[in-house]
């Protein structure tokens, strides 16, 4: 599709996770090139080209955890989709938590969709490549 | 009045007699109009009316009463009776006057004027016309003898001559003295009749109550002379004995005959006993009487002796008893019964009490004001065995010293009051044994029940009293501790496992809660060493040496068994963390979505179910669905040879349904119908079946917490029947 790499914005604590998550994109067949933010202020400094990311690129995608220190994917989630600089970037919230409680209301804060982490790694690479596909491929977005 | 009396007009003396004779007759007349009657104003009216006109005109008779009274007045005219009556009450006679009546009632001189001076007419007069009346009355001549008996004036007798102008002589004095001192003899003897008639008629009415009250009692006097061995029977005794009157022979043994056989020995050693050194005799015995009858007699006497000391007579009463007896006997009877209802009433309101809803401290509170109120206790109060002693959970009435708080085992104050078969009534409250323990105020009287039985120590049941209670009262309490204490363990054992169950109820949360931050929180390590093992796998299998792929190999499988163990383990504590409330439920529909569920499977396996009609239940549907799915699931994994046939079905029970889930697979051996049930209880080897032995446990689970009951029937090759039952909707 385009000869530039895309861009992902994951928002992931847990380094094994981060890893892990690299680990899949790279079997996916786009080029992506992933930075990470360890916490939802990271994250948002990050998006909103903060101190030390004055010159961060702007994601294609947002890879989001739920559960972060200092501030949380729920309300990181919530301030993106009130910015009207921001919340046309897709977030997909990917979580282990299966609880209804957090489908709904990740779905009320907008977020563009709800990913369960596979248990299983073959079928958690598979997830994390359908999404790259999907997102970056499939779905059409508004040019920026 | 005595009319007839008074009508006998004496006979008139014959014309020609003398003076004397005149005057024999007038006193014979009189003497026996003054002996006829006891009446002695009747009396005197008549001899007055005797007087006139042979003695004199007029006549008047007045008694010494204070002030005197004029009894009779005679004239032959009755006008100039009424009229002189006039006169006097106008003008009535001056008491200090040196003549007449007054004058002679004080002094009992006679008086006589054979011819009244003009000058004492005037000096007696009040007034002018006062004087004039009496000189109207013509009054000519006069005597006034006093009435004397026995040296006291009892009256006087005026004698007046007026119209017939005859002045009184010494033997008209002499006969009026006469005549006088007859009429004072009647008056004093009819007065002393009077006195004596009362005295006997109180007398007679003394001997009346004596007589009622000897009657009343049934007792009659008897005598016994004891020297000369006569006995005398009032007619009471005989009638006693029931034998005619005047029918007993006066002998001892006539009055021995009659005693009960029984009480022969013992009334006799009494009278001995009483002659030999007693005073006094009172025994109670039965006699046979003649007809047959038994009857209980009373006798009371007195034995008295003679100078030398010797008994000479037994003097005293007898009385037939029975009936007295018996009314004792009834009247304890009915006081026995009225304890009883009483205490009945006391059992009864103590049962009520202990059927009060609440704990141990309300049931007893209540018991302890029922029997306050019941028994009139200034306070009870009760208290129950604790590992240390007896600490007090109850009271009702005066409050009760701080002190009474805790007691030892020997029940301190109470110490000697619980006797170990039953209550026992106390000293009060200067016994030692209070220890500084003040009673309440009102109270002087402590009593204590023990409760329990032998070695067993429930309680102590304390009771403040203003004074002792009865024993029978106490006896009844002591059956009402028997229930004290029944519901004392009753409750007990209530609260301790009502305590139990809240305990175990805890300690299931909490283990349920532990289970699922286990599962939960485990999970997210074990996802990485899973995901990496894993990726170890994807990327260098064959590119190591074989050793290497093995190793990876079962890192691999076990932390795949391992994710499944927890996630079974999360699964099955989410039975009891993420139920919901039960609703109604459509149980023919949940198992339709279920085999949509499992169509797949189904299909890939060639199982046909039947589904009979099914009803609504109340429940968890979700639950509900993972119960019907683990069990089909479970009868399609463990099929036979033959293709899996599933029936499911439901019947009506009491209150609840009954599911069967019917296959006919592999079948469960009998010895294992109850394992399958256990969590992660496997029957089958890894390589036969795959899975963790959850499903069951999850659907016992699932089923129990609906309140229902799960069983299997089964049998090696007969296929697997599981039974679970639901509680049925409310029509």
């Amino acid at each position: 599709m385009t000869e530039h790499a895309i861009e992902i914005l994951l928002v992931e604590d847990n380094p094994a996770d981060v890893r892990l998550t690299i680990e899949a994109l790279k079997e996916g067949k786009m080029k992506n090139r992933l930075s990470v933010a360890r916490d939802g202020l990271d994250a948002l400094a990050f998006l909103r080209r903060e101190g030390a990311y004055a010159d961060a690129p702007r994601p294609d995608l947002v890879l989001l955890d739920l559960n972060l220190p200092r501030m949380d994917g729920r309300e990181l989630l919530a301030i993106i989709k009130r910015d009207e600089a921001l919340r046309r970037i897709p977030v997909v919230v990917l979580t282990t938590s299966k609880a209804e409680e957090d489908i709904l209301r990740t779905y009320d804060l907008h977020a563009n969709c709800y990913v369960t982490k596979p248990v299983d790694l073959d079928q958690f690479i598979e997830v994390v490549k359908s999404i790259d596909d999907f997102w970056l491929a499939v779905v059409k977005l508004p040019r920026e | 009045m005595d009319a007839p009396l008074l009508d006998a007009r004496p006979a008139r003396p014959p014309a020609d007699a003398t003076p004397r004779e005149r005057a024999l007759l007038l006193l014979a007349e009189a003497g026996a109009l003054l002996h006829a009657s006891l009446d002695p104003e009747a009396t005197l009216s008549s001899v007055a009316q005797l007087v006139v006109p042979a003695l004199a005109d007029w006549c008047a008779i007045d008694l010494a009463d204070d002030p005197p009274r004029r009894v009779a007045v005679a004239h032959v005219d009755p006008e100039k009776v009424r009229f002189a009556e006039e006169v006097r009450r106008r003008w009535p006679d001056d008491p200090d006057a040196p003549h007449g009546v007054h004058h002679v009632l004080s002094t009992g001189e006679t008086e006589w004027m054979g011819e009244i001076p003009e000058a004492l007419l005037v000096a007696s007069a009040r007034d002018p016309e006062h004087l004039e009346v009496i000189r109207a009355l013509g009054l000519r001549s006069y005597i006034c003898v006093p009435l004397v008996a026995r040296e006291r004036v009892l009256g006087a007798l005026s004698l007046v001559n007026a119209e017939s102008g005859r002045l009184f002589t010494a033997g008209d004095v002499a006969l009026a003295e006469d005549l006088a001192r007859r009429a004072a003899l009647a008056i004093d003897n009819a007065r002393l009749f009077t006195e004596a008639e009362a005295a006997r008629a109180l007398a007679e009415q003394n001997a009346d109550r004596v007589r009622l009250a000897l009657d009343a009692g049934r007792f009659g006097p008897w005598e016994w002379d004891v020297a000369a061995g006569r006995v005398w029977w009032s007619p009471a005794i005989e009638a006693m004995h029931g034998i005619p009157e005047g029918s007993f022979d006066g002998t001892f043994e006539g009055y021995a005959r009659d005693i009960h056989p029984e009480d022969r020995d013992r009334l006799f050693a009494g009278i001995e006993s009483l002659l030999r050194e007693g005073t006094h005799h009172f025994v109670r015995y039965r006699i046979v009487r003649p007809d047959g009858q038994t009857r209980w007699l009373e006798a009371h006497g007195r034995l008295y002796r003679d100078a030398a000391g010797r008994p000479v007579k037994l003097i005293g009463v007898c009385g037939d008893v029975t009936e007295k007896l018996l009314a004792e006997k009834e009247a304890r009877r009915l006081e026995r019964e009225r304890c009883a209802s009483h205490a009945y009433a006391l059992r009864a309101e103590i049962a009520e009490a202990l059927t009060t809803r609440g704990d141990l401290a309300t049931v007893m509170t209540r018991c302890v004001e029922a029997l306050t109120s019941r028994l009139g206790l200034v306070a009870a109060a009760l208290w129950v065995a604790e590992p240390e002693g007896y600490a007090l959970i109850a009271q009702a009435g005066a409050p009760i010293d701080g002190a009474f708080a805790r007691l030892p085992f020997d029940a301190g104050p109470f110490r000697g009051i619980l006797d170990p078969d039953g209550p026992l009534v106390s000293e009060g409250a200067g016994d030692p044994r209070l220890e500084g323990r003040p009673l309440p105020a009102g109270a002087s009287w402590l009593g204590g029940l023990r409760l329990g039985h032998g070695d067993q120590r429930a309680g102590v049941l304390g009771l403040f009293a203003e004074r002792p209670l009865s024993e029978d009262l106490v006896g009844v309490l002591s059956l009402a501790a028997e229930a004290i204490v029944q519901s004392i363990d009753r409750l007990r054992a209530k609260a301790t496992l009502a305590a139990y169950a809240q305990e175990l109820a805890r300690s299931n949360a909490e283990l349920q809660q532990f289970a699922y931050v286990a599962s939960h929180d485990l999970q997210e390590p074990l996802r990485m060493v899973a995901s990496y093992t894993q990726l170890l796998a994807r990327r260098y299998r064959g590119r190591l040496d074989a050793d290497a792929d093995d190793f990876i190999a079962f890192a691999v499988d076990g932390v795949t068994r391992m994710q499944t163990l927890i996630n079974d383990l999360l699964a099955y504590s989410r039975v009891g963390t993420r139920a919901r409330e039960p609703v109604e439920v459509e149980t023919e529909r949940v198992v339709a979505d279920v085999l949509a569920n499992l169509r797949t499977e189904l299909e890939r396996t060639g199982t046909r179910t039947h589904v009979g009609r099914l009803p609504r239940v109340r429940g968890d549907a979700g639950q509900l669905g993972q119960l019907f799915q683990n069990l089909v699931a479970n009868a399609v994994k463990f099929r036979g040879e033959a293709p899996p046939e599933v029936h499911i079905d439901a019947e009506p029970g009491d209150g609840e349904w009954t599911f069967v889930v019917r296959d006919n697979g592999i079948g469960i051996a009998p010895e294992f119908h109850e394992r399958v049930f256990i969590i992660f209880q496997r029957l089958h080897t890894r390589d036969e079946s795959p899975g963790n032995g959850i499903g069951l446990a999850i659907c016992k689970k699932i089923v129990e917490r609906h309140g229902g009951r799960i069983w299997i029937e089964s049998g090696p090759g007969t296929g697997a029947a599981f039974h679970f039952t639901l509680p049925a909707t409310a029509q």
